[in-house]
């Protein structure tokens, strides 16, 4: 475990950066510009974090080995989704445009979804056999009942409204494919149960919970023109990808540790 | 001889590898590996109350011998019977690998099975052959059987009956090797992994009883294919480096008496 003491040291001041940005509101001039700072930092900082866990997970495997390929995947999706924030952040610096939606940025958001998917298949596909067909069936009800409160409380009210119909795709997208990764995420943790590995995937189905929470809620308030930088709902995304990051660096110590 | 008494004479028989779970083999490579390598016998796969028998010889898979639980059999050549049986294995169930040799005059299946998968070839005699047995099976002991050319595992030296036994104690390294799989992978996947050891050991005569392992004197070779069988269920999850620190840590562990709780590699 002696591994862990750096990328908890950097966990410790992305939380306390997250906390100053999320946590108060109101402030002088200079404080409102250095918490929006810090927030677009933050949304940066966090995926690169637990891409960097999980390309440190990938690591403890061999050439070949298919749980590598599944990290590595993560990995790919958290640069991906970093790469959108600093499209989007650009964007509103440089390009002087607010809220623009959809936008490259999207694309990249996109790819984090769909790179994030497939590495949790895989892992799903792995530990498949390992998994009790109760305990299936209750996870696919989880999934789907996420799903279906998602989109009855969340996507309705967007898809009805009058936004563009490719904001009503993503905006339907993002939380549908989010919600799966929950019991995608969990999966595993119910294969390995009993084992150090369990409690890996555990991390990692709580990334999912918090990755999938802050996607409804974007999701709604961007389709209210609420969404910001410094807004609260940016806390879970960042708790999610340090959740994200908690499961690669502790997968790569307990998968050395034997 | 009728097939069916074939089937049980070759069950019978000594396996190369014996009751693994389908999930864990890929067939179609566990063929093409076997009929590359010269291997002379059966691929049987069982599963739902069915049996098949996919014989390979000659360098080639040939025909397949299909048995339902309702005493329907079915001679099935080509890509048809290996259809067939492999998807007796996409279902679940176990596949063992028998040495041994195509009875020459085999009769007709008693029953002619309505298969749905093409091209089916059936023997023109639909009549059933009660006569004794002209053909015996040949089985070879498992000694005499090049039991290396049986899994796919890389530069997996032949056995010879004039080798030595290995001077590791693989029974132990084994059993320390099953608990670190359980401390880290879970129950589930440790369990997968000694349900492989005792299908492995079959073979041999050894045996895995309450998690130990007893076993006669075996080969070096003879255990390098019992460990890699042993840890295909292992290695396809959590990859060839863990299984390979694993052994390792295991290997130390036994030899040096370490603590078992938080040994490293």
């Amino acid at each position: 475990m002696k591994q862990l003491g750096r990328p908890l040291l950097l966990v410790a001041l992305v939380v306390a950066a997250s906390v100053y940005t999320y946590a108060f509101e109101g402030g002088s001039h200079q404080v409102r510009y250095i918490r929006y700072l810090l927030g677009t930092a933050v949304l940066v900082i966090a995926p690169l974090i637990a891409a960097i866990g999980c390309f440190v997970a990938a690591r403890a495997y061999a050439a070949g080995d298919r749980e590598r390929l599944v990290w590595a995947t993560g990995g790919l999706a958290a640069v991906s989704w970093a790469a959108g924030r600093v499209v989007f952040a650009a964007d509103q610096w440089w390009g002087g445009i607010i809220q623009q939606s959809p936008s490259i940025a999207d694309g990249f958001t996109v790819l984090f979804y769909v790179l994030l998917g497939i590495a949790l298949l895989i892992e799903v596909r792995l530990v498949g056999p390992m998994i009790d067909r109760p305990a299936r069936l209750a996870l696919l009800a989880l999934g789907v009942v996420g799903l279906v409160a998602g989109f009855v409380f969340i996507v309705q009210p967007i898809v009805r409204s009058s936004v563009s119909n490719i904001e009503k795709a993503l905006a339907a997208f993002y939380p549908s494919a989010a919600v799966f990764f929950i019991p995608a995420g969990l999966a595993p943790a119910v294969g390995f149960r009993g084992g150090t590995s369990a409690y890996v995937w555990l991390a990692v189905a709580m990334g999912a919970l918090f990755l999938a929470l802050a996607s409804l809620g974007q999701a709604v308030l961007a389709s209210y023109g609420l969404y910001s930088e410094v807004h609260s709902v940016n806390a879970l995304w960042v708790i999610g990808f340090l959740f994200l990051a908690l499961g690669g660096f502790w997968q790569r110590a307990v998968q050395e540790e034997v | 001889m009728s097939r069916r008494s074939a089937l049980e004479a070759l069950r019978a028989g000594p396996a190369l590898v014996a009751n693994l779970p389908a999930d864990v083999v890929d067939l179609d490579r566990l063929v093409t590996h076997l009929a590359s390598r010269g291997f002379g016998g059966a691929v049987h796969v069982a599963g739902g109350g069915a049996q098949g028998l996919l014989w390979v010889y000659d360098g080639a898979p040939r025909e397949a011998w299909i048995f339902e639980p309702g005493g329907t059999e079915a001679v099935v050549q080509g890509e048809g019977g290996r259809g067939l049986v492999r998807q007796m294995a996409a279902n679940g169930g176990t596949i063992s690998v028998h040495p041994g040799t195509l009875p020459a005059a085999s009769p007709p299946p008693a029953v002619e099975r309505a298969v749905t998968i093409e091209p089916i070839e059936t023997d023109p005699e639909p009549s059933f052959d009660h006569s004794p047995p002209e053909v015996e099976l040949i089985v070879p002991r498992p000694e005499a059987v090049a039991v290396g050319t049986a899994w796919p595992a890389e530069g997996a030296p032949e056995i010879t009956p004039e080798e030595d036994p290995s001077p590791l104690p693989w029974p132990a390294i084994l059993e320390e090797v099953a608990e670190r799989v359980a401390r880290h992978r879970g129950a589930r996947l440790a369990s997968r992994f000694m349900a492989a050891l005792e299908a492995a050991l079959a073979p041999y005569g050894g045996r895995v009883i309450n998690g130990q392992i007893n076993t006669p004197p075996l080969a070096r070779s003879t255990w390098r294919i019992v460990v890699e069988t042993a840890c295909a269920p292992v290695v396809a999850i959590a990859g060839r480096a863990f299984v390979d620190r694993t052994i390792a840590a295991a290997e130390r562990h036994v030899a040096g008496g370490k603590p078992k709780a938080g040994g490293t590699a």
